[in-house]
């Protein structure tokens, strides 16, 4: 499926702000699975752009700004095309045994914890009652995305960017970001290489899928020999061509939109607008 | 409405009106002649009286020494050095039109232009100078068709009633300048039945009066009737007072009637105009004198012009602003400089 | 099978209907099986009658140097010219990219200058542009863009790749052409335009009243929008009054307008009218006698106090012109990078400057081979086209060159590409180049096809209205897969 997306975030100080330093990941990721046709990136104030590729093989673009500025805003177009990763069917067969045997090193990182995904021994439970006595990995990374599409209730307000796993562990409530944390826990602690995923999902002209009105983000399962496979616990869906993937990393630390810093009196702090939108194109 | 496209309708409209008037005037002046027997031997008698009609006296006595039918027709019609020639009235009323063009329906711009290209062309020189009547004719006919086209595809916004103005305005004038011409005359019956009052004849046929006023007045050409079919009385849409009532009805569209110190001048000066004019007996008109009268309605009509103008179109920039612009209350929602995925 | 363009040559140039005689380009196939299968006659009547819609409407140009004013026809060919789907979103692509690098530059070198400073271009180059408005400097306009709307002039070389030949980032004209070639193409043949799958042009009218509305300031909820023309003797008043109709908005002069308490109003019959948003079609000169040319009376006084106050905003913005410095173009692929850290989609025209000791030496020594163009002048003129001028040109090119090397670059002569044009009762080849328009609001919106201007004279390559050029519809297609 072909997309164009219009990405637009806007930060609005409450009084002028200096040394402002911005790291964006917002240019669509290319893989065998989606090209990307078109970019472009923008800011006002007006900065110059510079990028480098992260760990993670993400690109991020990073500016300074160091005039006083009551407002920053960061634009993203792309046109990208996507394909599904399932268009042979579920990729079953994996079974623990190999998982453990055919572990590839670039997996390795997306196995403890991290920033915002702890491995307690109740996610460790959790994943245990999950699993029960399966044995193909596939299904039971199926079951876990059930379980908490289940078992989690979608409250958009209840979280916030920086909210870790352990506390949705405890309320059952948050948004998609929240959701991926929870399934990246409970499948590490299983062994699963599961890495986070943080994108668009185009909506449909009249389907009502969450997680459309802002970005997206979703995680993504390692099978030794057939690759990385995206699980969208907050749709309970399998991340096919309408999941648009921007950035991956161990969690939403490592793949965020925007992380940034800037000087300003203490308190002073912004007001945030998005905008977004995905629409499909012919061809 | 822009002020500048108002100003440029009021004058495209009163330029043909000019010229249309000035087209029967002449129209009707060489019909006289032709009906005056012995006394078309001075001509001068009959055309003296239209340069005063139409003001040109001085620019004419400054290019021509004497008063010639020949002259007066040509100087009147297609001097180009005459600044009130039929010729240099439709050429003004066209780049008014010009300048408002995209305003204006391509019907009405292009009879304007029509008639512009054919009055510049030498076939309007020999028409005028072969077949005059027909030359009055057809700018006539076009000035004609100037109204039809107007009233048939103008919106009834504001270049309506600007058109209206600028028409009737002009219209009024030129009726009260035509009676003038005959001021001087005796308002008496003639003594002698058959004597025609030739002049009196000729002042309906130039106010295109003749057929109505034959209908309306079993008097035949009684003077006083004709003066007060012209003037007080609202029934033929040349009289003054039906030009002084399509105003008032323009100008109270335009900008409403409203309370006394509200009201703008000029729907202040043209009601009082109106009820003058509507109230007036043809005895007060005499003992006054009927110069003396047509003076004063003049001297009124230019201030009404004047205030038109300045009302809508020359006002200082102290005038009063449309509207005042609403305020939207605008209320940012506050976080960090990070952005959660929903 | 006889058809129409059974005797059409392409030439040895790159011709966008046929890639051999006789062998036509897939995307024109709806064509040739329709508008081929007329006869010269037939075909010649159609013509005709595109004319005189052309007449009836009255779209028409002033000639200058005529004291008339006469008003011409800009003469239409009815070939549409065609552009797949694929092509035409690389082009989009481009426009998009290069018109957002524009603007970020313009911002930049008035305030900061950090590409200055930067050192990726020369201080002097920008500051001796005579566009360049050093009193406009530290001017926050609305929403930090400068060009609202562009009109780019694309070419394409021998090979069919598209070049940008020059960014129209003043006031382009042109757009109304585009609407009424479309106009023209529907009345002529209905039944083509709805069996292809041709993208609509008519939007324009709405989407450049909502990139005026955009820039109104944010209190204001319904914007008085105007178009701001020079008056009816200006060469473009057809076009200044078709678009103020197309999007419904009044058209002023410069004395309709006042300055009142740092706000702009129109005088209007009821009352001076406050204004937000102009459109103005008068160039920066004679934009406000307070502040640029003291003699014009074409402009506003105190105009520039009220936009620099922020309660009235101008469409395109001061200043513009330092981008459509010709000299300032052949820097643009350097922009894009510096400031959006990416390659250019669409490539500039090989340009060589004058200001450049080396470069200018090369312009010289080549000046039979090349195009040298003054930095600041448009429509063709004041240009030197190499191969067809006279030593007499050239020593006189030279030595203008040398008296004022900033003042030129120098172009490769392209080989553009050639269309069928209809001439008397068969087709020939003719040069062509494509005006795309770029909306700048709150989004950027490229227009599907644009202008495609043709040179009409025979061999020639100067496609301007004012020198004998005419022009085309251009039809963008939806993707057909």
């Amino acid at each position: 499926m072909r997309f164009r997306v219009f990405h637009r975030t806007r930060y609005l100080y409450r009084s002028p702000v200096r040394d402002s330093y911005n790291e964006v990941r917002l240019r669509p990721a290319t893989d065998d699975k989606s090209r990307l046709e078109f970019f472009l990136l923008k800011t006002h104030p007006p900065v110059r752009l510079q990028h480098f590729r992260d760990n993670w093989f993400n690109y991020v673009h990073f500016f300074d700004l160091p005039e006083p500025h009551s407002s920053l805003t960061i634009e993203a177009q792309s046109t990208i095309n996507t394909t599904s990763p399932y268009l042979d069917g579920k990729p079953l067969g994996v079974t623990f045994t190999t998982l453990k045997t055919d572990l590839d090193d670039m997996a390795q990182p997306f196995l403890g914890s991290s920033k915002y995904v702890d491995l307690s021994p109740e996610v460790w439970r959790l994943g245990i009652d999950i699993r029960e006595d399966r044995n193909d990995v596939f299904e039971v990374a199926e079951a876990v995305m059930h379980h908490i599409f289940r078992e989690w209730s979608y409250a958009p307000n209840t979280t916030h960017a920086g909210t870790h796993m352990n506390e949705v562990m405890q309320t059952k409530c948050g948004v998609c970001q929240d959701f991926a944390h929870v399934m990246i826990g409970i499948c590490r602690s299983l062994c699963i290489p599961t890495r986070y995923v943080s994108g668009y999902l185009y909506n449909g002209p009249d389907s009502h899928l969450r997680g459309a009105q802002a970005s997206h983000a979703w995680c993504e399962i390692h099978l030794p020999g057939k690759g990385w496979f995206g699980l969208d616990p907050t749709n309970d869906t399998l991340a096919d061509e309408r999941h648009i993937k921007i950035a991956t990393g161990r969690d939403y630390h490592d793949a965020a939109p925007v992380l940034g810093h800037f000087d300003g009196p203490p308190g002073a702090t912004s007001a945030l607008q998005v905008e977004l939108e995905v629409r499909r194109m012919n061809g | 409405m822009l002020s500048r496209v108002a100003d440029s309708i009021y004058w495209m409209a009163r330029y043909m009106e000019r010229a249309e008037n000035l087209s029967r005037l002449l129209l009707s002046t060489q019909d006289l002649l032709l009906d005056a027997g012995e006394e078309a031997a001075d001509e001068s008698q009959f055309w003296g009286p239209i340069l005063m009609t139409t003001g040109d006296e001085e620019r004419y006595d400054k290019v021509h020494t004497t008063i010639e039918g020949e002259l007066v027709a040509l100087f009147l019609a297609l001097r180009t050095d005459n600044p009130n020639s039929i010729l240099n009235c439709v050429r003004a009323a066209r780049e008014n039109a010009r300048t408002v063009r995209d305003q204006i329906s391509d019907e009405l711009w292009e009879c304007i232009n029509g008639l512009r290209l054919f009055l510049e062309s030498p076939e309007a020189a020999a028409l005028h100078q072969n077949q005059r009547a027909a030359f009055y004719e057809k700018v006539l006919v076009a000035s004609y068709q100037f109204q039809g086209i107007a009233a048939s595809t103008t919106p009834r916004d504001e270049s309506w009633h600007f058109l209206r103005l600028g028409l009737c305005l002009e219209r009024a004038d030129k009726t009260t300048r035509l009676i003038d011409t005959c001021s001087a005359i005796s308002l008496d019956m003639p003594p002698n039945p058959l004597a025609r009052p030739l002049r009196w004849a000729a002042l309906l046929r130039s106010s295109s009066a003749w057929h109505a006023f034959q209908a309306y007045s079993s008097n035949k050409l009684n003077p006083v009737d004709i003066v007060e079919y012209l003037l007080p009385n609202d029934t033929f849409p040349r009289s003054f007072a039906w030009c002084i009532e399509a105003m008032h009805t323009a100008l109270i569209a335009l900008c409403g009637n409203g309370r006394l110190e509200e009201m703008k001048v000029p729907v202040r000066l043209l009601g009082r105009l109106r009820a003058d004019i509507a109230y007036i007996t043809m005895d007060e008109v005499l003992k006054e004198g009927l110069h003396e009268f047509i003076d004063r309605l003049q001297s009124k009509l230019n201030d009404i012009g004047a205030s038109i103008l300045q009302t809508f179109v020359l006002y200082g920039d102290s005038a009063p602003v449309i509207g005042e612009a609403s305020f939207l209350a605008y209320h940012p929602k506050v976080e960090a400089n990070m952005q959660i995925q929903q | 099978m006889s058809s129409l363009f059974n005797d059409y040559q392409p030439g040895s140039f790159f011709d966008e209907m046929f890639s051999a005689p006789d062998s036509a380009r897939s995307h024109y196939a709806g064509i040739t099986g329709s508008i081929g299968t007329l006869s010269p006659a037939e075909y010649a009547a159609r013509q005709r009658t595109a004319d005189t819609v052309f007449l009836r409407q009255g779209v028409t140009f002033t000639v200058y140097g005529d004291d008339q004013g006469t008003e011409r026809i800009f003469p239409f060919d009815l070939m549409p010219r065609i552009i797949p789907h694929k092509e035409w979103e690389r082009v989009e692509s481009g426009l998009i990219q290069r018109i957002t690098a524009l603007n970020l530059f313009l911002n930049d070198v008035y305030h900061e200058q950090k590409i200055i400073t930067d050192g990726i271009v020369p201080r002097e180059l920008v500051e001796s542009a005579s566009h360049f408005r050093p009193e406009f400097k530290g001017v926050k306009v609305p929403h930090g863009i400068y060009i609202h709307i562009c009109g780019t002039d694309l070419v394409r070389d021998g090979k069919g790749e598209y070049f940008v030949l020059e960014d129209n980032g003043r006031c382009p004209s042109g757009a109304s052409y585009m609407l009424e070639n479309r106009n023209a193409m529907k009345r002529t043949f209905p039944g083509l335009l709805q069996s292809l799958p041709v993208r609509p042009v008519d939007a324009y009218g709405s989407m450049l009243r909502e990139t005026l509305a955009h820039l109104a300031p944010l209190s204001v909820i319904d914007p008085n929008i105007v178009v701001l023309t020079p008056g009816v003797f200006n060469s473009a008043y057809f076009e200044h009054c078709y678009l103020a109709k197309q999007m419904g908005v009044p058209i002023v002069e410069g004395r309709d307008l006042v300055l009142k308490n740092d706000r702009i109003f129109m005088r209007t019959a009821k009352g001076l009218q406050q204004v937000h948003v102009i459109y103005r079609r008068i160039d920066d000169d004679f934009l406000d006698p307070l502040v640029f040319r003291k003699d014009s009376l074409l402009g506003v006084p105190g105009l520039v106090k009220a936009y620099q106050s922020g309660h009235v905003a101008l469409a395109n913005s001061i200043g513009t012109g330092v981008a459509d410095d010709k000299a300032v173009y052949a820097l643009v692929p350097k922009m894009i990078k510096y400031y959006l850290d990416q390659d250019p989609i669409l490539p500039n025209v090989t340009t060589y400057l004058g200001v450049d000791p080396k470069e200018c030496e090369y312009i010289l020594a080549n000046l039979p081979n090349l195009v040298v163009k003054a930095v600041n002048e448009s429509g063709g003129y004041g240009m030197l086209m190499g191969p067809h001028s006279t030593k007499e040109e050239q020593t006189e090119f030279a030595e203008r060159i040398r008296a004022n090397p900033r003042n030129y670059i120098a172009q490769p002569v392209l080989q553009l590409s050639r269309h069928p044009v209809f001439q008397g009762d068969h087709f020939e080849g003719r040069h062509i180049d494509l005006r795309p328009y770029v909306l700048y609001g709150d989004r950027i919106q490229v227009v599907p096809g644009g202008l495609t201007r043709v040179a009409l004279k025979k061999g020639s390559l100067v496609v301007n209205s004012s020198q004998g050029g005419g022009s085309k519809d251009t039809w963008v297609l939806w993707d057909d897969e």
